[in-house]
């Protein structure tokens, strides 16, 4: 397999601290339809490191997240923490392992039990996850790592009497809580405004560096994704179509559907040219089609044959359509899964990043 | 074609007032796009939704005027003013004159509505039109925002999130109206379907010459579709100006905070700050600037400022208004922003430290100041 010369992006910040090898995810759909929510996809997660899966709703992002946290079963392929392969069988077995993974959910306005204080929400996972502990003091302890002070104020408070912001502040102690190794935060920001999504993610990466935490971040906003983590992966379809380190694949994106998010990105230095004045323009325009997401969701669309970015992608042609392109490295620590690379990206399969690395193309 | 004078809004609560929108004046002309940015809380969806009358009791409306001028409307005589008017002539206004595009296109849609009814329901509350021609309009509008006809008979559960929003934005247009609110109406899509819709949005306002007013907390988006924007923030304006001159030179604080707020995709990896701390509470609005306590050039004579809009000195556009009496250009250095967050609701330490010079009721640099 080519894949193992690839080295990631992460890696140079740390052990590799978790691991999903092969893993793919159907979920049956009935009338003899399967949803092929994950399927073959392979990353590591470091100490100290952020990996962003990138990628518009339904292409699995939040499936790849749960299967991580041991909250689905897989369908193949092995899920590796410290080495070990994990087995979640037993409810004690799955406890040691949240202890370890946590998970932090997109909306905070849902994942807090709004009949419950703050307090409440923070206790519970500290008696669980570390018996014997001083549980106020560590209540409190935690409310300062995520800057929630003066600390005793928040204690009593309920859900709704905090700001969005708050609320995700209270969602990030309570999975600091169990001393985890390993955080998997799902869309941490989407929910909240512009002006505080910043603040959040700088939070975020103080945790990380504080405790060596082991980041995965699923985001549709690959420019967050830019500036917060060391490798990105974006999933199409449930495939990872292209993988490489932040700032490369967001300057020089190779794959057709990372060029498409690229280009998709609100871009303030760009006044006027692409949405205001006259005439029609971009998608409309561009070759990329404009249907909704396909593959995954919807059953009778995924291709089950070629390229899941095929029936949108300009450079599509009769071998995308007939074969489904494995990923393949461009340069020791990019991949991309696409036939027609030499076409679609040029300067990345040539350019100095190309050198020295054997490819089919 | 709008006009909002001296509006202001107050909910009533046990615990006092919320000024939720405090005096504000905005125009809207034919053909524009006015964008309304702020964060939440800040008034922007109240200032539109009172505009219109849709706000419910403990919603006060305290003061102000919101003139409307169509075209097909009176023609020749003076603007109505949509405060003013009886719930007859309010039906008429409404959806006919001027329509709104609602934040959650997944809560907006009526679930047990095939989407062929729900736009025939807003046709046959808002115009007299035979039904034939109605159900013509309908597939008719369903092309226009690039829905198949085979949706017809669909019902919202069965759309995607885009296809809603596109539903929803082509509710809005059945009737033909002359004003379309959008309040946050890509919010919660993807990147590739939001500027897919936005592109589609200027589209059928360049056709169809309506003016639109944007509401959203994501200033960048703003910067490439609006013509004009007003930076809103604890329920006043605190600078309005064309989308070019928001993004050469901005001259509000509270604006270039937002400004560095969102990470940009091209160009070199910027220092970003974002705006630490939280919006006043309005129940108690602290006198002067209400952006002071999270500003990092606040002085105390901001204390003092009486929030009214003027035009920025180094401005060439006289249009370039702003709250702020104490900004001159230039970019304040990176990081002058980035003041620790610590104690959130806090105003910053360095706002209380005594000896700082005072101005001298003259305009200081930003730079002077955050020093």
């Amino acid at each position: 397999m080519t894949e193992q010369t690839l080295t990631s992006a992460a890696a140079e910040r740390g052990p590799l601290a978790m691991e999903a090898v092969s893993v793919s995810k159907d979920f049956r759909l009935g009338h003899g339809h399967t949803l092929h929510a994950v399927r073959d996809v392979s990353f590591g997660l470091y100490r100290g490191a952020v990996v962003a899966l990138v990628g518009e709703s339904g292409s699995g992002k939040t499936t790849a997240a749960r299967l991580l946290a041991g909250q689905v079963r897989l369908t193949s392929g092995v899920i590796r923490l410290d080495g070990q392969a994990v087995e979640v069988s037993s409810r004690s077995a799955f406890r040691r392992y949240k202890s370890q993974v946590q998970l932090v959910f997109q909306d905070p306005f849902a994942s807090l039990n709004p009949v419950h204080t703050v307090r409440y929400h923070l206790e519970r996972p500290v008696k669980l996850h570390q018996p014997g502990a001083d549980v106020s003091k560590e209540v409190v302890t935690l409310l300062e790592q995520v800057r929630l002070t003066p600390a005793r104020q928040f204690l009593a408070k309920y859900p709704h009497e905090l700001s969005g912001g708050q609320r995700q502040r209270v969602s990030f102690a309570r999975a600091l809580a169990a001393h985890p190794t390993v955080l998997l935060a799902d869309e941490p920001v989407s929910m909240l405004d512009v002006s505080i999504r910043l603040e959040m993610l700088g939070l975020l990466d103080d945790l990380r560096r504080r405790f060596r935490l082991a980041m995965l971040y699923i985001t549709h906003d690959i420019a967050s994704a830019r500036y917060f983590a060391d490798e990105i992966l974006v999933m199409y379809a449930g495939e990872i179509v292209e993988r490489g380190p932040a700032e490369e694949v967001t300057q020089r994106p190779a794959h057709p559907y990372t060029q498409l998010l690229v280009a998709s990105a609100p871009d303030p230095d760009n006044l006027g040219s692409a949405l205001r004045g006259s005439g029609r323009r971009i998608l409309s325009q561009e070759p990329y089609g404009s249907q909704p997401p396909q593959g995954s969701r919807k059953p009778e669309d995924a291709a089950t044959t070629g390229c899941p970015f095929s029936p949108r992608c300009p450079f599509a042609d009769d071998l995308c359509r007939r074969e489904d392109p494995a990923l393949m490295p461009v340069s020791a620590t990019r991949a991309a899964a696409c036939w027609h690379l030499d076409i679609a990206a040029p300067e990345v399969v040539s350019g100095p990043l190309g050198g020295g690395f054997p490819t089919t193309l | 074609m709008l006009e909002i004078r001296d509006f202001s809004v107050v909910y009533r609560t046990p615990g006092g007032d919320v000024r939720a929108v405090d005096r504000v004046n905005l125009s809207l002309a034919g053909g524009e796009v006015v964008g309304l940015a702020g964060e939440s809380g800040s008034g922007k969806s109240t200032l539109a939704y009172g505009a219109c009358r849709l706000l419910r009791v403990p919603a006060l409306i305290t003061s102000g005027s919101v003139r409307y001028q169509g075209r097909r409307l009176a023609q020749g005589s003076k603007a109505a003013d949509v405060l003013q008017m009886s719930p007859e002539e309010l039906q008429r206004i409404r959806w006919r004159e001027i329509a709104i595009v609602f934040q959650s296109a997944m809560n907006a849609l009526n679930p047990v509505l095939s989407v062929r009814d729900q736009i025939l329901d807003v046709i046959h509350a808002h115009m007299r039109m035979p039904r034939d021609e109605a159900r013509e309009r309908v597939a008719g509008l369903l092309d226009l925002v690039g829905i198949p006809r085979s949706r017809l008979r669909s019902y919202p559960h069965e759309l995607s999130g885009g296809m809603r929003q596109r539903v929803m934005i082509a509710m809005a247009l059945a009737t033909d109206p002359e004003i379309v609110i959008m309040d946050e109406p890509t919010t919660a899509l993807d990147v590739v379907v939001q500027r897919d819709i936005l592109a589609q949005i200027v589209e059928l306002k360049d056709r169809l010459g309506f003016s639109i007013l944007f509401i959203t907390h994501d200033l960048s988006l703003l910067l490439e579709l609006a013509d004009r924007i007003a930076v809103m923030y604890a329920g006043q304006f605190l600078e309005i100006a064309t989308a070019g001159e928001i993004h050469r030179e901005a001259a509000h604080p509270y604006t270039k905070g937002l400004l560095n707020s969102f990470p940009s995709l091209r160009g070199p990896r910027r220092e970003l700050a974002g705006i630490p701390g939280s919006p006043p509470d309005l129940r108690n609005p602290p006198p002067g600037c209400p952006f002071l306590p999270r500003c990092a050039y606040g002085t105390p004579a901001c204390r003092e400022v009486d929030m009214e809009l003027l035009p920025v000195v180094t401005s060439a556009d006289p249009q370039h208004v702003t709250a702020c009496p104490f900004v001159l250009p230039g970019t304040p250095p990176p990081g002058v922003l980035a003041a620790p967050a610590d104690g959130d609701l806090d105003m910053p330490d360095h706002l209380r430290t005594a000896g700082r010079p005072e101005p001298a009721g003259e305009l200081r640099t930003a730079t002077e100041q955050g020093s």
